[in-house]
């Protein structure tokens, strides 16, 4: 009996252990996936409602990762071009996830996206990411595969929704 | 001996409730709505919409880095005491508070100012977000990165080359005229 109790512990230890260890690794190569383009990260970080949200979480899904912050001027413009992109698009399995890279974080980040009639996942980003990304201008964009896969980075504000678009189509 | 005890029993149980069932029926009968059913205590919780929940970011106000495992107190407004503890994420949280009545979050940590703020929970589905930003205390005169200058804090004094090559340094241009300083967040 006490043997058992014992074992039990152990496993759920050993369970709870692998658990956390999920966090942070990036999605492992699997067979049948294109080699040549790189595995996006895996992060997380907070949403708007201070939930804990992973890269992970949109698998399966094509989406587009986009650094942005509100003093950010070319990055504002861009906004209303990915809500219409996700509007049209997210029936068929695509998602928009703007990572703000603001310090002042929700105080900020929650008036703004309440403006612009932002609908898309609003992620508080950590300084971290952007060497992760190697993010060296604002904005920039990942667009990311099914498999986890970036297959196109926008650096700097593109200005229109074809540039985007016609990516975005190829992968659907 | 035994069977003999539980018949007497029986009988007496059998008796009273005869002589209840002739009292009752003796009775008038008793006017307004009659209650099948004794009154019992309601031990369900009050509707839903009448709780609320706070979920706060904890912040270091100069670093900008979020605070984990720090202990979050909240006070409500029974003087109740509640204690939590940050998540990695900086993130604290506390349910089932009566929404509309203030409560108080307080935060203790060394090096830090105390914190100390007064959160009204809205009543609803959405729970009441909020940022708590820690003040660290400064030591001295001496100013923690990111932290800024304060008004009528002395600018501190510089030496920097121009686009001509030129140095410029804020010594040469004070007590002279008034100078603005203009800080470029970059290209983009």
């Amino acid at each position: 009996m006490r043997t058992l109790m014992v074992s039990t512990l152990i496993i759920c230890c050993v369970t709870l252990l692998s658990c956390s260890d999920d966090a942070g690794e990036p999605i492992g190569p699997d067979n049948g996936i294109d080699p040549t383009f790189p595995v996006a990260p895996n992060f997380t970080l907070l949403n708007t409602e201070l939930e804990e949200t992973m890269l992970t979480d949109f698998s399966g899904k094509i989406v587009l990762l986009d650094f942005w912050a509100t003093w950010c001027k070319p990055c504002e413009e861009e906004i209303p071009i990915f809500i219409e992109l996700y509007n049209d698009y997210r029936a068929q399995g695509f998602e928009v996830v703007g990572i703000s890279l603001d310090d002042e974080r929700l105080t900020v980040v929650e008036p703004y996206i309440e403006r612009l009639g932002v609908n898309y996942t609003i992620l508080l980003g950590e300084a971290e990411l952007i060497g992760l990304y190697n993010v060296t201008v604002m904005p920039s964009a990942f667009l990311i595969n099914r498999d986890g896969q970036i297959v196109k980075p926008f650096h700097g504000a593109q200005g229109d929704r074809e540039t985007y678009e016609k990516e975005l189509k190829k992968l659907l | 001996m035994t069977n003999q005890r539980i018949r007497s029993t029986f009988v007496a149980l059998l008796s009273t409730s005869l002589l209840l069932v002739v009292i009752g029926c003796g009775e008038e009968e008793t006017p307004g709505p009659i209650d099948p059913v004794a009154p019992v205590d309601i031990v369900e919780k009050p509707p839903t919409d009448s709780t609320a929940g706070i979920r706060g970011l904890l912040v270091d106000q100069a670093t900008k880095q979020t605070l984990r495992d720090t202990r979050v107190k909240l006070v409500d407004s029974q003087g109740e005491v509640r204690e939590t503890s940050t998540t990695r994420a900086g993130v604290f949280e506390f349910e089932n508070l009566a929404a509309g009545e203030k409560v108080t979050v307080l935060v203790e940590l060394d090096g830090y100012e105390k914190h100390e703020s007064v959160v009204t929970p809205i009543a609803g589905e959405e729970t009441t977000k909020i940022t708590v930003n820690l003040v660290p205390i400064i030591k001295d005169d001496a100013l923690p990165p990111g932290d800024g200058l304060r008004v009528g804090t002395k600018a501190p004094d510089f030496n920097l080359v121009d686009g001509n090559g030129k140095r410029h340094s804020l010594a040469n241009y004070a007590g002279k005229q008034r100078v603005v300083l203009l800080f470029d967040r970059g290209a983009w």
